[in-house]
């Protein structure tokens, strides 16, 4: 005979009693373990919703830079750098400035890191009288894009024009009989006509473009320009009013001017859609928070509650159970079991109870959680599934459940250890 | 086997002091059956539980075998009892959820006769004792007679030397009382010490001394 024996076999006598203190410590376990779980799952769920979120709210930014981009690049040039001694009302009058400055200060640009500039266009722009054709035009000179050498290359949006070749606006290709591949004769010297653009409606119709260092040549402003067209890249919120201090933080005797509005209104609203996608996607997450939050404490209230409640009655039980078996301790006591076996022997018997409820709540927890999981997401419109608990914190569950049903019968299993078995066996 | 020496014990009654014990002493010895006979509450059973090591007299010292049984610790006090004294009560005191060999072999939770074969020596115990039938039954199933043959059983089990027997035969029939009554006989004729606490005329006679007593005190000797 053993002791747990003994116990399996007291068990087995007083099946209800064993039952009920099982059943309190189920509940207790399940409670504890159901709000885990439902927390697990809350905090799995807010993650998937939240990514889910981010990853629409990255494509939708995606989709709104590239229209931004593509925006930008139909509207054209929207800078305008100039030297610092330009009149502007001069050059706003003639669409050209009569002040120049060096060529390679577009090569400084390209060269200086600056990421919110880019497509940097350096021309050399004039009002002449065409003197082999006795009519007024605009001579613009221009070499192409120059790369920013600290950024991928983008595919130009201006095609440099060749030397010895022209490109003429609609109404010049028109009043003068010309087309592609005709040659003709520019301040004396001939070039061969490489494009005739369609008609515009602007200027560009009374424009001809030739290669840069050519019109440096024939205006006698060698090394010269006097502008830079180029892109402002509104990539980033707050990076528009950094543009100007940027250039002239490179080039400090220039002045910029922004020539679209509708750029910056377009990436103003777009900062706003980001905005308002950012602000959703902190919204939902802070109501995710909040509903945690209120789990949290319901669980924090809850769960110690039903454990109090489960040790009282346990306590309850185990003391019921050593009134029951004080003549049975008094005849153990006489057999020559010490003090610490009757103690071991309730506190086993409780532990047990424990072990078996723990094992019971656990499943129970974990199945409440998960219908209450699925619950909760059949009400949130998706399909319900529990996030698995971790390893330790079953074992945790497994390990408390008998260590609570152990400490609530201490103070039972101590008082029958301390019962004294002759007054028990005197008095029957 | 067993001697008592002018123990005394008194407990705290609702007007004062009782004296269960004065003064008492007495001795058995191997081979030997010792009765005492006295009045309901003249402290009969007071007397069994001291020199069974449960309760601790006031004065005096009581001796089983050569040794002091409360100069131990209580887990010596506690091993002695597993191992040498058997005790037998009125109210038999079975373990209700246990079969008769189970509650037979109830000592061995003790620490008492681990050895392998005890549950085969439990059941012989059972047999020697005409509970053959009943080895698988419960207590509620069994008569007074058998009952209090099994609560027998359970303390020879550990084969003591001394037994201490409370009213052994006070709820039995004249058949079951003489069965309970020749067992210890037999016990003694063995070379066992039993110290019989009764006031059952049969008991008296089967004894091989007979000490009377009143008010806590023995009167005769």
């Amino acid at each position: 005979m053993t002791l747990w024996r003994l116990i399996a076999k007291e068990i087995a006598h007083r099946k209800l009693s064993f039952a009920l203190g099982l059943l309190s410590v189920a509940a207790a376990i399940g409670c504890l373990v159901g709000s885990l779980a439902l927390l697990k799952h809350h905090d799995a769920r807010t993650g998937t919703i939240l990514a889910l979120k981010e990853a629409e709210t990255r494509v939708r930014m995606a989709d709104l830079e590239d229209d931004m981009r593509k925006a930008m690049l139909k509207l054209g040039f929207n800078l305008v750098i100039l030297p610092k001694s330009q009149d502007l009302g001069e050059w706003h009058a003639q669409d050209y400035g009569e002040t120049y400055m060096p060529e390679e200060y577009a090569d400084r640009l390209a060269q200086s890191g600056i990421v919110t500039v880019r497509h940097l266009l350096p021309s050399l722009q004039q009002k002449i009288v065409w003197p082999e054709q006795n009519m007024s035009i605009i001579l613009i000179g221009t070499r192409g894009e120059v790369p920013n050498i600290h950024k991928d290359p983008k595919k130009p949006l201006v095609q440099p024009v060749l030397p010895g070749t022209i490109v003429l606006g609609h109404a010049l290709c028109h009043c003068l009989g010309l087309s592609e591949g005709d040659s003709t004769t520019l301040l004396g010297q001939e070039f061969f006509v490489a494009a005739c653009h369609p008609e515009r409606g602007t200027k560009d119709d009374i424009t001809a473009w030739i290669s840069l260092p050519e019109a440096q040549a024939l205006l006698g402003k060698e090394g010269l320009i006097n502008a830079i067209l180029a892109i402002e890249c509104i990539c980033a919120p707050g990076v528009a009013p950094t543009v100007r201090s940027d250039i002239m933080a490179v080039l400090p005797d220039t002045q910029v001017i922004e020539r679209e509005s509708q750029v910056l209104a377009r990436a103003e609203a777009r900062h706003k859609v980001a905005q308002e996608a950012r602000a959703a996607l902190e919204e939902e997450r802070r109501n995710r928070a909040e509903l945690r939050d209120e789990r949290e404490r319901l669980a924090s209230v809850l769960v110690p509650a039903v454990m109090g409640a489960s040790a009282l009655w346990i306590a309850l039980l185990a003391l019921g159970n050593v009134r029951e078996r004080r003549s049975e301790i008094a005849l153990l006591r006489a057999l020559g079991l010490g003090s610490r076996h009757v103690l071991a022997m309730f506190v086993a018997r409780s532990a047990l109870m424990g072990l078996v409820g723990g094992s019971v709540g656990l499943g129970a927890g974990l199945l409440a959680g998960r219908q209450l999981a699925i619950s909760t997401d059949k009400a949130a419109g998706s399909g319900g599934s529990l996030v698995p608990l971790a390893p330790g914190l079953i074992l945790l569950a497994l390990l408390m459940a008998p260590l609570l049903a152990a400490l609530a019968s201490w103070a039972p299993a101590l008082w029958a250890a301390l019962q004294d078995p002759a007054e028990i066996l005197r008095e029957e | 086997m067993l001697r008592v020496e002018e123990v005394s014990r008194t407990f705290a009654g609702p007007d004062g002091p009782v004296e269960a014990l004065k003064n008492v002493t007495l001795s058995v010895e191997r081979g030997q059956v010792v009765s005492v006979r006295g009045p309901s509450g003249c402290g009969k059973t007071t007397l069994l539980l001291v020199c069974g090591g449960l309760l601790r007299p006031g004065r005096g010292r009581v001796l089983v075998g050569s040794q002091d049984v409360y100069a131990m610790s209580p887990e010596r006090r506690a091993r002695l009892r597993a191992e040498s004294i058997g005790f037998v009560f009125q109210q038999f005191h079975l373990v209700p959820y246990l079969t008769v060999v189970e509650n037979v072999l109830a000592p061995s939770l003790a620490g008492a006769s681990l050895r392998r074969g005890a549950r085969e020596h439990a059941a012989e115990l059972a047999n020697s004792l005409g509970l053959e039938r009943r080895r698988r039954h419960l207590p509620s199933e069994l008569s007074m007679g058998e009952r209090q043959r099994t609560a027998l059983a359970r303390a020879l089990f550990c084969s003591p030397s001394l037994l201490l027997a409370d009213e052994p035969t006070g709820n039995l029939d004249d058949e079951s009382g003489q069965v309970v009554l020749d067992q210890l006989a037999e016990f003694a004729e063995e070379g066992g010490a039993v110290l019989l606490v009764s006031h059952d005329q049969r008991a008296a006679c089967r004894a091989d001394r007979t000490l009377a007593m009143r008010d806590g005190m023995i009167e005769s000797l």
